[in-house]
């Protein structure tokens, strides 16, 4: 049994039903992971023993008929910087890089209870700063579908690993595009929900205001049943809405008969890589042929102005979360004569060069003059951008947008043009400033098998329908097949 | 109406210590062009009328529950202070404190 | 023209919550093993983030209420950033731009006269965590190293700021302590500056010779109201003493020296200092509502100012008797609690003051720990009343009562002025005994030869001097006069 080209949905029903185990179920995944990983490097922590204990756990379970969880025996993965009880934490910096948290991040918790199995914890770039992978301390990961290619990121180890059949779900935070950025990259299906839908309880943080949990699945129903689990209020995340969810999974697929969806126009398509053009194309066929009625719609302000808002925004937050380390309760610490030097040094020694370049400009940003100058004023675009969508979701049901002007970079584009990676957030970013739900979507591949995604957003909690929407092109446009990653030969890490 | 600013060594001095990070000098120009080049991205918001805008909130759906005032004891501390790097006994322990604007002086309240 | 001393004041409270501000801590950290009161979220844990205390807002609403403030809908809290040992998450949750109260007055008296402080506003905040010097000499110079501890890091204080509303140490003394009593009234928190509960840093600065304000220093590390007497002297007289010479004054913090009684300058100049304050997004705007402000406002208490007027109206005291007390909200009620056992006020307000106050100080307790309960005093007030106790023996039951923790009954017995008044054949079998002691008198009497009846007033004065004046003095007269003849 090739349990690794099961979907989520698929392995839990086979666990419920006594067709097969979950302990059998994450063996498999486990020696996948060992045999191919070290091609790519998506896993930086394995915890196979908690893993095993848990399966066995939900064996036991299903062996007494109560093992009716929705995603019984499911194996799956979460970004490094999910705190994860006994398992290291490290946000893939040396800051954190013998960090063991004594609690789970509530979306953890809540994929666990859902008797899902986690295995380990997967690469990123350092404190989720990056859309490439590669500024992680336990090296680069790999495109698995081109290993001259970047995975995207910063939640690069989650979507190359489900990409590579490592895991049907993986979890990743998404602050200007994290999750979805890297599943285009990688040819799979990733999900922002609206702000508010998870719980952010747990996860270390970027930026509080843009951060939210997302998903990575390579189907949407998987994804709908992911969305099902996490979804949720949280006493320990007042920014987390209370209202109660509908089924995501029912309402995904509700189909899109009637619904009116809106292209958008009026950016600059020549700077783009032309397949991701057509896959917007295609996709608005898909929605016709299934019963939709396509508009166009404009968005001035937001294409005008989102990227260097989501900068603002992003930058300032992020000098003030991660002011916290100072390498004396927990993380990197350096020796020093006084107080201020010790801060200095286990900041410099334990940050990377780009992460401390970050805290540098949010800082700039929020210092007298600047904030009432150049922050201020970025809140109150931030707004406006918020209220452009909150109009054009009374039109409409539906946005469909690139998520990514380019297709994946190839390795080390960050240092030879970095600009055009800053720019690479401008499509994405918006959902986070506005807090809308986003879905990545695979609609297919180019002709030397790169991944085209496309962008799916909706208004704020309307999460349910953007699953019905996304579900309505992945039938016509199919799922994305597991990233042959095998070709490469077996690396036993 | 946005200002045109530009950040430079003087400032970028100043925020070096707001935010105990150390840069060596010949890396000055790259990050003041990184702000700088953010800084003038930003100015193109000055051809928008904001000024009947609120900065940004949440819309809330439903408001989280209060928390209640009942204590709850927290079970991991020893396990916490174990791998604290600076563990003195029951205290963390810090180096003579100078602050870090160079001045010898008590906490703020 | 003479330079004015102008002052405001910060007074932060520690509010009477049971868990701290952002964290299901136990706020009751005074005398815990240090680290002990601590959690993931106030010790900056990478992935927690804060939950505001629902109790905290509603003291805090409610001591905005007290001040006269205006209650504000929507409410928000800022980070204010700045990196020290005893601050985890190198910024302070704090309320800047919209805090939870503003615009109130206090009404203090000092100077003879009644004068209207203003409030600018109220504001919640987290506390800071504690550093432990190990050359303690009670300043921070030329330690080695330090320790922290974060049992009282995240505890909720309510920080008051006044309006530069002050002109003398008497006048800021007069507000500390009519905001110390609505903290108490209100039961929001201790008040205590010895323990911490309420700290104050003071603002002060000189007038121009036009009027206007001058350059503004501020004093920290005040610890008692006597040193913010002498800091408040020392400072202001040490700015005249710099402008007389022609000296200029710079906008600094200082530092109040106790031991030495100077203020000394921080060396670090506030003004270079960006605390960068921004919005928290990691926690919900707090909605504090009209309906939500009205139940509030319905639970108050009385205040102490009201209390003060209507003892004077209700109970025709005194103004200096009704300030005694209302001084704690104790104390007015138990003197209030007495009243309505039936007692006259002023014989109530009057024993208070005297009987009651002498013996708190003498055993050092408060009316809180007055073993004599009320009811119990105001029964022996009436007593008095009644003339079935005098004076001299009530004060000596009060004593036993509250020395032996008895009732009332049994102390009237172990003075033995059991019964109260000594009357009937009591009073008949000591008039008897007194007439056997003095048979001569007795005798003269008897014989008619005491025509100008000093030999019975005698016989009665010493009756009465038996019965230790618990008999009535005619019903003494008449029963001798009855068993002489
Ligand atoms: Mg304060
Ligand atoms: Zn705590």
């Amino acid at each position: 049994m090739e349990f690794y080209k099961l979907s989520a949905l698929e392995i839990a029903e086979g666990v419920k039903n006594g067709k097969w185990t979950a302990s059998e179920v994450l063996s498999a995944h486990l020696e996948r992971i060992k045999k191919y990983d070290g091609n790519i490097n998506s896993v930086v922590t394995l915890s196979e023993e908690s893993a095993q204990r848990e399966a066995e756990e939900i064996d036991r379970m299903s062996a007494d008929g109560r093992a009716q969880r929705p995603l019984a025996g499911v194996p799956f993965l979460v970004k490094d910087n999910f705190c994860t009880e006994g398992i290291r934490t490290t946000c893939c910096s040396k800051m954190l890089s013998d960090w063991i948290p004594d609690y789970d991040a509530t979306a953890v918790r809540r994929m666990k209870a859902a008797g899902a199995v986690l295995m380990g914890k997967t690469n990123m770039d350092e404190f989720a700063m990056g859309s490439t992978t590669e500024s992680s301390i336990f090296g680069p990961t790999l495109n698995p579908r081109d290993f001259d290619r970047v995975p995207g990121g910063s939640s690069g180890g989650s979507a190359a690993a489900v990409a590579a059949g490592f895991c049907p779900i993986a979890l990743g935070s998404d602050t200007g595009g994290s999750v979805r950025q890297p599943s285009a990259f990688c040819g799979v299906q990733g999900m922002k929900p609206s702000y508010g839908q998870i719980s952010r309880y747990g996860i270390v943080a970027y930026a509080s205001s843009l951060d939210q949990v997302g998903p990575i699945t390579r189907n949407i129903g998987d994804m709908a049943a992911a969305m099902e689990v996490l979804a949720g209020p949280d006493s320990n995340d007042t920014t987390c809405d209370a209202y109660e969810r509908p089924s995501f999974s029912e309402a995904s697929l509700a189909g899109i008969e009637g619904k009116k969806i809106a292209v958008l126009t009026g950016y600059d398509t020549d700077s783009m890589d032309r397949p991701l053009i057509e896959a917007i194309e295609k996709s608005a066929d898909y929605c016709r042929s299934a019963g939709a009625e396509i508009i166009e719609a404009q968005l001035p302000i937001t294409m005008k102005h989102a990227v260097a808002c989501y900068y603002m925004v992003a930058l300032g937050d992020a000098s003030s979360k991660l002011a916290c380390y100072d390498g004396m309760r927990y993380g990197h610490h350096a020796e020093g004569r006084n107080l201020a030097e010790m801060y200095k040094k286990s900041r410099n020694q334990g940050f990377g060069k780009e992460v401390r370049k970050r805290i540098l400009i949010g800082t700039c940003i929020l210092t007298r003059g600047y904030y009432e100058n150049y922050y201020v004023p970025a809140t109150k675009v931030r707004q406006m951008i918020a209220d452009e969508y909150a109009e054009l979701f009374k039109k409409v049901d539906a946005l469909i947008c690139p998520i990514s002007p380019a297709l994946p970079y190839k390795k080390g584009l960050v240092e030879e043009d970095p600009v055009r990676i800053y720019l690479g957030d401008a499509f994405s970013s918006i959902a986070n400033l506005a807090g809308l739900p986003s879905i990545s979507l695979n609609v297919g591949f180019t002709e030397k098998g790169l991944p085209a995604n496309v962008q799916l957003m909706g208004p704020r909690f309307g999460d349910a329908g953007l699953l019905a929407l996304a579900r309505s092109i992945e039938n016509k446009a199919g799922c994305p097949s597991i990233a042959e990653i095998e070709k490469k030969g077996e690396c036993r890490i | 109406m946005i200002k045109k600013m530009e950040m430079d060594e003087v400032r970028l001095r100043e925020v070096l210590g707001f935010s105990c990070i150390g840069l060596p000098e010949e890396e000055y120009p790259e990050v003041l062009d990184r702000v700088n080049s953010v800084l003038r991205m930003c100015d193109e918001m000055q051809e928008l009328d904001s000024s009947n805008v609120s900065p940004f909130e949440w819309d809330v759906k439903k408001a989280p529950e209060r928390r209640e005032d009942r204590p709850v004891v927290w079970e991991g501390r020893d396990h916490f202070l174990d791998q604290a790097p600076v563990r003195d006994g029951d205290f963390f322990h810090v180096p003579r404190i100078i602050a870090i604007d160079g001045s010898e002086t008590e906490g703020d309240e | 023209m003479k330079r004015e001393p102008v002052i405001g004041l910060e007074i932060h409270l520690q509010l009477k919550t049971k868990t701290k501000l952002f964290c299901g801590c136990s706020s009751d950290y005074i005398g815990a093993i240090p680290n002990t009161n601590v959690c993931p979220v106030c010790l900056a844990v990478p992935g927690t983030l804060p939950i505001l205390n629902d109790h905290a807002v509603e003291l805090a609403v409610k001591t905005g209420l007290g001040l006269h403030c205006s209650i504000c809908d929507n409410t928000r809290f800022h980070r204010k950033h700045y990196f020290y040992a005893d601050l985890p998450k190198a910024y302070q949750i704090t309320q800047y731009e919209h805090p939870i109260a503003v615009k109130g007055y206090v009404d203090i008296f000092a100077g003879g006269k009644e004068k209207r402080v203003r409030v600018h506003h109220l504001h919640l905040e987290e506390d800071a965590g504690k550093l432990v010097h190990p050359t303690s000499d009670g300043r921070l110079t030329g330690a080695s190293y330090s320790l922290v501890d974060y049992n009282r890091g995240g505890m909720p204080l309510s920080e008051i700021v006044s309006e530069p509303d002050m002109n003398s140490a008497e006048e800021a003394i007069a507000y500390i302590t009519q905001i110390r009593q609505l903290a108490r009234y209100l039961d929001v928190s201790d008040g205590e500056m010895e323990s911490g509960s309420l700290r104050v840093d003071v603002n002060v600065s000189l007038t121009r010779p036009d009027g206007s304000l001058g350059t503004r220093v501020e004093i920290k590390n005040i610890n008692s109201l006597t040193s913010i007497e002498r800091a408040l002297e020392y400072e202001i007289a040490r700015q005249n003493k710099v402008l007389d010479e022609g000296g200029h004054l710079a906008q600094e913090t200082r530092l109040w020296d106790d031991v030495a009684g100077v203020t000394r300058s921080m060396r670090s100049k506030e003004g270079d200092r960006d605390y960068r304050y921004y919005v928290e997004m990691d926690l919900a705007p707090i909605s504090a509502g009209p309906e939500y402000v009205r139940k509030i406002r319905e639970s108050l208490p009385e205040m102490p100012w009201d209390k003060r007027e209507r003892f004077i109206s209700e109970y025709s005291l005194s103004p200096e008797e009704s300030l005694h007390l209302t001084e704690q909200r104790e104390t007015a009620d138990y003197f209030e609690a007495c009243v309505s056992e039936g007692a006259p006020p002023a014989k109530c307000a009057n024993w208070m003051r005297m009987e009651v106050q002498r013996m708190l100080h003498d055993y050092g307790i408060g009316i809180n720990n007055f073993p004599v309960p009320s009811a119990e005093l105001g029964k022996l007030i009436i007593k008095v009343e009644k003339r079935e106790l005098s004076n001299t023996q009530a004060k000596d039951v009060l004593a036993v009562m509250a020395e032996k923790k008895t009732s009332l009954e049994d102390a009237v017995r172990i003075c033995g002025v059991s019964g109260g008044k000594i009357t009937g054949t009591a009073l008949e079998e000591a008039v008897m005994k007194i007439f056997d002691s003095e048979p001569e008198a007795v005798k003269t009497i008897r014989e008619g030869n005491d025509k100008k009846g000093a030999k019975v007033k005698f016989l009665q004065g010493l009756v009465m001097r038996e019965t230790r004046g618990s008999a009535d003095p005619a019903e003494v007269a008449s029963l001798v006069n009855s068993m002489l003849h």
